[in-house]
């Protein structure tokens, strides 16, 4: 007779849980420290993911302040919040697809757990539970700034309100658990037949993004239009879709609302989990179906060892999905903006006014500055070139890629230089040309001086340079080798924070030194020419401790 | 060909290699022996230039590990004795990878490489991403690896686990081959019975400290090497 022992799958689960939550704390640990320094390095990593988190809730509440204000006088509140959920689920569904695709149906642990006596529901509802936390993370940095800016602009707020907005806010992310178990699976399943899984990650991440960019400029298109009144407030379109809706009367205090929301969140998540319990044995075993591909011998081309290095780091970022859309991004995404500029190269002023619109001087918010002042315009797109060159943190985790595998860095007869510097070599390689490109098409349909010009194709060049050798810099000085997952080191560690927030503090700093110290003396142009300039001799000086002292840290490395 | 002398390593206040000496001359077949933790693989490391070492000298081939590892590195392979391997290329990219940094010319990197994989059985398998290998497969595929430049020396650590019968037969008969041919295997195992069959030297380390060491014939005398064996373990708990 079955029977369910609920002590024991209670106590099970427990464990389970600890372990996912351990596994996720792990990635802050940093091997062989211990006591203070491992608090302090606990307490820096801590601080620094808080200060990322808040910097971008604040960016989101920019987005929101406006139209809050606006959608609080018409009394639009289920309006404002049914779209403000569109938004923080798309989000969390992105954030949550891959990671339910590797930590659902391809975990490393799988065969493990299934061979002991745990039942497939209880290690997926362990795993679920982690995920919740994930896709909770990414939908607040959303919904909290869009429920903050609303309670700021509301004049009666009462606890009621709060706990109306908290309740369904907190179940949201059970629905893009919901459709990111199932969109994971999908993937799961189509990645098994497929030999270059990286490539199929990139193309449904690139869909997901680009249909994400879609949706959020159609909600804040439509917020905008409501603030200007352009729009009829009726909530027809939202009407359609009827989770946001509810959410959105949820919201506003609607009981009714707040108990469909929670059916339409629990419901259908508990049916994916329970149909994925009950094929779990044939979903992680499906991969091992795919038919072997036979080697054919042929003649082997030859290139010299630093080539061959070259070529072996080209093959590790573009055999992991992850890798090229987490470090190579910005790539991406340089010559994506450089073909919208051509599209819309006749709205420049009111792009670029928008885009400074949040830098608060005067002169830049001024419409027209960039056809008042002969350099600006280049000036704009170099510093805008650089911001994008920072999101390029190819080198940040190469090192830490290594992983086990570092002890080859060891026997090879090849030195420390040359095993840093095809890493440093791929970056530059990989971004140097795209961003030349893209400067020099800039070139052609912007006017400005022979500097300007100069420093238009020279700044994004030096930021590239100084990116690469900094990330790689930061990695031999923070490796971490024992990962179980390689999104640890592309995704989450310092080399990859400092690298892409070092970049943008950097730009950040000159422009406020510049304002508020500089702009008297000397004009855009002369004191980007003198922030290219640093940027070289910083460059210069981290190539030199990469090849003295980096080469000798390095050399500690290859018996982990 | 490898010339150990005073050898000390240290991790924090523990001595894992406590003044080592030994020779091994070219043409040599060595057995590394010793319990968990004796320094074994530390040894082997040090002997790499994977591992920084204390104090001693280790020279192979007359060239200073420490002052010319590159030169050194030239002249050696090496088999860990866990084959992590770089899982997003394929046994194929790898090997080439391999010839490339030794500089293997192309002609003979394509006898090579066809010549192993047939004795190692794993031409079919070339092609597959070495992350679709089981353990057994990548420390064949290592194998190759490590005679793919042809060196005069090779260090091994626990080379037969996870291979089977067959691969270990043919990984015992190409170690012959190869010192027969002049070259030098210097390898660590626990497996007794095959380094009884197969070596010509033994050097059995205790607490990184040398316990014996010479001619396979000198050091067992008449009783088998296991017994040689459990006699100075025996040695170390009563003293």
């Amino acid at each position: 007779m079955f029977s369910w022992n609920w002590r024991g799958t209670r106590q099970m689960l427990n464990i389970l849980i600890r372990l996912r939550l351990k596994e996720m704390l792990s990635q802050f640990n940093r091997k062989k420290k211990s006591g203070y320094a491992k608090n302090l390095s606990h307490g820096a990593y801590l601080l620094l993911m808080v200060g990322v988190y808040l910097f971008c809730g604040f960016s989101i509440f920019q987005v929101f302040d406006a139209a809050a204000e606006a959608m609080v006088r018409l009394n639009a509140g289920s309006l404002y919040f049914g779209y403000s959920s569109i938004v923080g689920f798309g989000l969390a569904v992105i954030g949550s697809v891959f990671a339910t695709q590797s930590q659902l149906f391809e975990a490393k642990d799988n065969d493990t757990l299934l061979a002991m006596p745990i039942r497939p529901s209880v290690i997926l509802a362990s795993r679920m539970i982690s995920l919740y936390i994930q896709a909770l993370l990414y939908e607040s940095i959303m919904m909290v700034p869009a429920g903050i800016a609303w309670f700021i602009h509301s004049k009666d707020v009462s606890w009621l309100n709060i706990v109306c907005w908290l309740i369904p806010t907190l179940f949201v992310p059970m629905m893009a658990i919901t459709v990111g178990a199932v969109l994971g699976w999908l993937l799961a399943m189509v990645s098994s037949h497929v030999r270059n899984k990286s490539y199929l990650q990139i193309g449904v991440s690139m869909v997901l993004l680009f249909g994400y960019f879609f949706m959020f400029s159609r909600v804040t298109s439509d917020l905008d239009g409501f603030t200007a009144g352009i729009k009829l407030v009726t909530g027809q379109a939202l009407r359609s879709i009827w989770p946001a809706y509810q959410y959105g009367l949820a919201c506003t205090g609607q009981w009714g609302s707040v108990l469909n929301v929670i059916l339409v969140s629990v419901v259908p998540l508990a049916c994916v989990w329970l149909f994925i319990s009950r094929f779990f044995f044939y979903i992680v075993n499906e991969h091992h179906r795919m038919k072997k591909k036979v080697y054919v011998a042929q003649s082997l081309s030859v290139l010299s060892p630093k080539h061959a290095l070259l070529r072996r780091e080209r093959r590790r970022l573009f055999s992991d999905g992850s890798y090229v859309l987490n470090a190579a991004l910005g790539i991406l995404m340089a010559p994506v903006m450089t073909i919208v500029f051509l599209i819309f190269r006749g709205d420049l002023n009111e792009v670029m006014g928008k885009l400074f619109a949040s830098v608060t001087i005067e002169n830049i918010q001024r419409p027209g500055f960039f056809s008042a002042v002969e350099d600006t315009g280049m000036i704009a797109v170099a510093v805008f070139l650089c911001l994008i060159a920072t999101t390029v943190t190819i080198t940040a985790p190469s090192l830490s890629l290594e992983g086990k595998t570092i002890w080859h860095a060891g026997i090879l007869p090849v030195s420390g230089r040359d095993i840093l510097m095809a890493k440093v070599d791929l970056h530059l390689l990989m971004s140097l040309p795209v961003f030349c490109l893209c400067s020099v098409v800039f070139e052609f349909f912007l006017t400005g001086s022979v500097l300007a010009r100069i420093l238009l194709v020279a700044a994004p060049v030096m930021m590239n340079i100084l990116i690469a050798l900094l990330g790689m810099v930061m990695n031999v000085i923070h490796p971490k080798f024992d990962w179980t997952s390689s999104q640890q080191c592309i995704k989450r560690s310092v080399p990859v924070f400092v690298c892409t927030l070092g970049g943008f503090f950097l730009i950040a700093a000159s422009g406020f030194v510049y304002i508020q110290m500089l702009s008297d003396i000397l004009n855009l142009t002369q004191f980007l020419g003198i922030c290219t300039l640093l940027m070289a001799a910083i460059s210069l000086g981290l190539y030199a401790w990469l090849l003295t002292f980096g080469v000798k840290k390095l050399n500690t490395y290859y018996s982990f | 060909m490898l010339h150990i002398e005073h050898l000390t390593k240290k991790y924090g206040d523990v001595t894992v290699v406590d003044d080592l000496s030994l020779h091994i001359r070219p043409g040599e077949l060595c057995a590394f022996i010793g319990h968990n933790g004796a320094g074994k693989t530390t040894t082997i490391k040090s002997c790499c230039g994977i591992l920084q070492f204390d104090e001693g000298t280790i020279t192979i081939d007359g060239l200073s590990v420490k002052d010319q590892p590159l030169e050194v590195k030239k002249r050696i392979a090496y088999i860990p004795d866990n084959p992590d391997l770089y899982e997003f290329l394929s046994g194929i990219q790898y090997l080439q990878f391999i010839a490339d940094v030794y500089r293997v010319p192309a002609g003979a990197r394509d006898e090579r490489i066809h010549r192993y994989a047939e004795t190692f059985q794993l031409t079919k398998d070339l092609a597959q991403r070495i992350s679709e290998y089981s353990h057994g497969m990548k420390q064949k595929l290592v194998m190759i690896a490590a005679l793919i430049h042809e060196p005069r020396m090779i260090f091994m650590d626990e080379p037969f686990v996870g291979l089977d019968p067959i691969a270990s037969h043919a990984l015992k008969q190409e170690m012959r081959r190869f010192c027969d041919d002049g070259g030098t295997i210097f390898f660590s195992t626990h497996v007794l019975e095959v380094a009884e069959k197969l070596c010509d030297q033994v050097v059995i380390i205790r607490k990184g400290k040398l316990a014996a060491s010479g001619s396979m014939e000198e050091v067992k005398g008449t009783s088998s090497l296991e017994d040689v064996f459990l006699e100075l373990e025996g040695d170390q708990t009563d003293a």
